[in-house]
């Protein structure tokens, strides 16, 4: 399902198709055939007349941002090359196109117009060629969309912001977390507005309010969902699994971090750890190394290969076993079933009260 | 064998029980922990409750002695706080559980329909303000219920498992 036709989609598709009227005769016709939303295909099929009646057929995406990658799949469809029985000639409309972008959309045939005022259309029937230079650099660039916390590299950068005492600057935390210094700022810009950070003018971040930044993250990742995870049977219980996972101490055993319950209960304990959950790096390898049979039902452990081995960072080492950071728990516990929301909030009381102990 | 966190819980609900022992005709039990008396362990990878436990308190018959938030204390209760901010009906008391330092709590909870005005604390004259929080969807605990015997979930306990 395409959804991209929105308010503002509306918004920026009326000012384009004015831009390509005045840029025209005036004798001329733009008339739009079909406009639509949530469905397959072009979102609008603009006709141009010109004289003689002679016509061509524009199929019109209308984008929020477009990157180069992602040109040549959109401008290359067959619903966008042809209309009914004519031949149709894709057109991409957004707020602003780069230039990387606009260069291989003059590449693939396909015409565009932004607001800044970058314009580019080719037709033979009637004859065409506007083009037109508008702005190099995106006015807007808050509007790029660095306004989740989904993914690996906002992962990254949630931990670090949790994980490190403040004072940090951008690029201290782009090292850290082994990130691009531009998404960073963009995404502190995000972090800034919403209050999970505050930062001098220009400057470092100052202040993190990391419990509330963690549930923040928690609505956009999930232990189940971001990762993947698979249920297995410990059938002699979870002493045994903590006693397999004490015997990968050493260069030739399993890399791996307890999360869920099992890392709760150290520090805040309010309930029976009941599902042992493992980060490893490769689930058939772990569970062979540790015993553990496929289950369907009545599973007891569940083993994690992790979104990005950010968790293996900043681990804990307590008598002989291997836990993520309180972070990670904090993160993981919330988007979990059962009990786990609860020792997420048992977590974080702990966590205010002991930083020293837990922050970097 | 039980697990260490069930046990500190059993021990600490106990201890709250006994020391609102004048009013026991006023209190239900509620919430996981008496699912677990009725229900017993389950079979899952998920716990059957946790530490905190839930007391409803029915204020129709709750006399105006002893003073509710004073026996807590009595009993080395306190109002539990988060982020420096006092909360209302959630009595903390300080346990170890598997050598690790926990707090363990009790909620004191009044329907919402009994609470009288105010939004969070219950209104229950002669109690301290503060001392019970309402909560909605209680009320069908105070007219459906059953008794049930509580014991120590431990052997050093003289309080008998039934």
């Amino acid at each position: 399902m395409m959804r991209n036709a929105t308010t503002s989609d509306n918004t920026t598709f009326s000012r384009a198709l004015n831009e390509l009227r005045s840029r025209l005769p005036e004798t001329w016709r733009v008339d739009v055939v079909e406009e639509r939303g949530y469905v397959l295909g072009p979102d609008a099929v603009v006709r141009i007349v010109g004289p003689n009646e002679q016509a061509s057929i524009l199929t019109i995406e209308v984008k929020s941002r477009l990157d180069p990658k992602d040109v040549e799949p959109l401008v290359s469809r067959f619903e966008m090359r042809r209309w009914g029985n004519d031949d149709a000639t894709p057109l991409v409309v957004a707020r602003f196109l780069s230039e990387r972008t606009r260069e291989r959309l003059r590449t693939l045939r396909s015409g565009y117009i932004d607001l800044t005022g970058n314009m580019y259309l080719r037709l033979d029937t009637p004859a065409v060629a506007i083009e037109r230079a508008g702005a190099d650099k995106d006015p807007e660039p808050m509007q790029r969309p660095a306004r989740s916390l989904k993914g690996a590299k906002a992962g990254r950068l949630v931990r670090t912001l949790v994980d490190f005492n403040p004072p940090l600057g951008t690029r201290e935390i782009a090292k850290i977390a082994q990130i691009d210094p531009g998404y960073v700022s963009r995404l502190l810009a995000l972090l800034e507005r919403d209050d999970y950070v505050g930062r001098e003018p220009r400057g470092p971040v100052t202040r993190v309010d990391w419990p509330n930044l963690l549930r923040a993250w928690a609505k956009d990742y999930s232990l189940d969902s971001s990762n993947l995870a698979t249920a297995y049977l410990q059938p002699r219980g979870l002493p045994t699994l903590l006693d397999g996972l004490r015997e990968q101490d050493g260069p030739n055993g399993l890399t791996y971090a307890i999360s869920g319950s099992l890392a709760a209960g150290r520090r805040a304990p309010i309930a029976p750890a009941r599902l042992g959950v493992v980060y490893v790096e490769r689930l058939d390898e772990a569970a062979n190394a540790l015993g553990l049979l496929p289950a369907d039902t009545g599973a007891n452990v569940l083993l994690v290969e992790p979104f990005d081995s950010v968790v293996f960072e900043r681990t804990v080492l307590d008598q002989g076993l291997t836990y993520v950071s309180p972070s990670q728990a904090v993160a993981d516990l919330l988007t979990s079933s059962g009990r786990g929301p609860e020792e997420a909030e048992a977590l974080i009381e702990w966590m205010l009260s002991h930083e020293e102990a837990w922050r970097v | 064998m039980y697990s260490e966190e069930y046990v500190v819980a059993r021990r600490t609900l106990l201890d709250a029980l006994e020391a609102l022992e004048g009013h026991r005709d006023a209190l239900v039990l509620v919430g996981a922990q008496a699912i677990y008396l009725h229900a017993g362990a389950a079979q899952f990878a998920v716990a059957e409750f946790t530490t905190d436990g839930d007391v409803a308190i029915d204020p129709r018959l709750l006399s105006g002695d002893p003073e509710i938030a004073s026996v807590m204390r009595k009993a080395k209760f306190f109002l539990d706080e988060r982020d420096g901010r006092q909360l209302v009906g959630v009595w903390a008391s300080m346990r170890e559980i598997a050598g690790v330092p926990a707090k363990v709590t009790v909620d004191l909870l009044v329907p919402d329909a009994l609470g009288g005005a105010g939004r969070r604390a219950a209104r229950v004259p002669q109690h301290e303000k503060g001392s019970m929080l309402k909560v909605h969807g209680l009320e069908a605990a105070l007219v459906d219920h059953s008794v049930l015997s509580i014991g120590a979930l431990e052997a050093t306990d003289s309080r008998p498992s039934p």
